[in-house]
């Protein structure tokens, strides 16, 4: 049976989900590290590169994420932030492997996951977010940077097959590629005909601080509060803008005139357009037994 | 005044891009209206068609159990939006949206399989929907569809993800439309998007 979401349930965002991706050695491990109280999850030995180095867990395959799940290490740590590095290993080898010990079915004759596979390390995957969810923690997923025709352009995206890049995609809220430009390191959240980004935030493309500046100890912790805050903002809005449409929705179905429906749009002109847009569709339908709306006029006329 | 929409514009951006091997003769087609949908288009009309006005008539009722779910969460909000600006001096874009809940647009997809939220990510269309809708957000529900030979109903597969409104999007809509109307106007192909 297929799942889906309720669109209108309350959604107050606590944590989210973040992929830093780039070129090798630009310090994308070191960046993540400037999250708010991080644990990395090192799955690349990655960290010895690092030039912050936090809490890690060296893993060496899937059953030693579960055992740490379990274990009063992770109680003791207590973590804000759980680092992925890289999510590509992560995925590609340790669930992968994992789905395919667990189910033989899991895997095609070559070795390669099959369909069903896939399905298995969406579901582990999954869990596994919804874990870091219930232990109140930000995910960052780090991972190395490849290139994607399309067409005639190339197009930077993070390194994993397809199967688990699609994953990866429909799961984060934040995706920020961090390169070097003109001398300086840079991490664009822009979505770009040249990579991939997501930026509810109106992050953009922003300097990255040397070590050594102020700002770059909770430089990533910062960008996932500002995040967190715009992520919050649209769902207080929506909340609003659905309780204020059913609202109008009661005072419309009241209209029996076409006096009453011109003074409805005249009420509706000081509404947000997406408001607008979604009351005159209704409007026009509901008064079309006693009204014709005059588009020359903008206005109701007795049928 | 020109008329433009984001269906034009991200055909122009795949054939441009040489994506999908198309030719650019089926892009001038396109702009030119001759159109022909495809029985997978028609199956994604029928798809569309149930969500909308929940018309049980046009798909099988295996299907239909498989969807009922997704419809009843969506029944009630208003579908088929549309809108249009002048977002260039002298060039409208005009587009309908498939949902709006709140403030957040929803836009239904149906294929024979998804060929990954990266084609989606690089389309203008919802880039044009956040701009035209003033929508910081929207959400893709994707439903791919196998019909086994042996079986006279689709199964479905399903997939939601979504984009957020962007500083610079409004920059990268305009720019393209420039070049589309470049392209229309080396073509002598005006008349078929004047209005």
């Amino acid at each position: 049976m297929l799942k889906f979401f309720n669109e209108t349930s309350d959604l107050r965002t606590e944590h989210l989900t973040a992929v830093i991706f780039g070129e090798p050695g630009i310090g994308k491990t070191s960046l993540a590290n400037t999250s708010k109280n991080p644990l990395m999850l090192d799955f690349d030995t990655g960290i010895q590169r690092s030039v912050t180095r936090h809490n890690f867990v060296r893993i060496d395959s899937w059953e030693d994420i579960v055992e740490f799940q379990k274990s009063k290490e992770l109680v003791n740590i207590a973590p804000d932030t759980i680092i992925i590095d890289t999510v590509g290993t992560m995925l590609d080898n340790f669930i992968a492997d994992y789905v395919k010990r667990a189910d033989p079915k899991n895997a095609r004759r070559g070795g390669e996951l099959s369909l069903q596979g896939y399905g298995a390390m969406k579901s582990v995957f999954k869990q596994f977010k919804d874990w870091t969810n219930k232990v109140n923690c930000n995910l960052i997923f780090v991972a190395h940077a490849t290139s994607e025709d399309e067409g005639d352009n190339k197009k930077f995206i993070p390194k994993l097959t397809g199967g688990s890049y699609d994953i990866l995609r429909q799961e984060t809220d934040l995706i920020g590629y961090m390169y070097s430009y003109q001398n300086r390191r840079v991490i664009d959240f822009t979505p770009k005909d040249s990579h991939i980004g997501k930026d509810c935030a109106s992050i953009g493309m922003i300097d990255v601080p040397e070590p050594k500046e102020k700002a770059y100890p909770t430089f990533f912790e910062d960008l996932i509060s500002r995040t967190l805050k715009r992520m919050n903002e649209i769902n207080d809005e929506q909340k609003k803008i659905i309780t204020e449409i059913e609202g109008l929705r009661k005072i419309m179905f009241e209209i029996k005139s076409s006096d009453d429906a011109n003074n409805f749009i005249e009420t509706l002109k000081g509404k947000i357009k997406t408001v607008q847009l979604q009351c005159y569709g209704e409007l026009v339908k509901h008064c079309e037994k006693f009204a014709q709306y005059n588009k020359e006029t903008k206005l109701f006329e007795n049928v | 005044m020109y008329k433009v929409t984001p269906s034009l514009l991200d055909k122009f951006r795949t054939t441009r891009a040489g994506l999908f091997d198309k030719p650019i003769e089926e892009l001038i087609s396109y702009i030119k209206g001759e159109f022909i949908p495809s029985p997978e288009m028609e199956f994604g009309t029928s798809i569309h068609r149930y969500f909308e006005t929940g018309n049980e008539a046009l798909l099988h009722e295996k299907e239909i159990e498989q969807l009922r779910p997704f419809y009843k969460i969506h029944s009630s909000f208003p579908k088929e939006i549309a809108n249009k600006i002048e977002l260039l001096p002298g060039i409208i874009v005009s587009s309908k949206a498939d949902e709006l809940i709140g403030h957040i647009l929803h836009e239904f997809k149906t294929g024979q399989r998804f060929w990954g939220v990266n084609m989606y990510d690089s389309s203008i269309q919802w880039k044009v929907y956040c701009l035209l809708f003033e929508s910081p957000k929207i959400v893709y529900h994707h439903f791919a569809y196998y019909k086994p030979i042996y079986q006279k109903w689709a199964n479905f597969s399903y997939r939601r993800f979504s984009f957020y409104a962007y500083v610079s999007m409004e920059r990268d809509i305009k720019d393209i439309i420039d070049d589309f109307i470049e392209f229309v106007k080396v073509q002598g192909l005006e008349k078929y998007i004047t209005i």
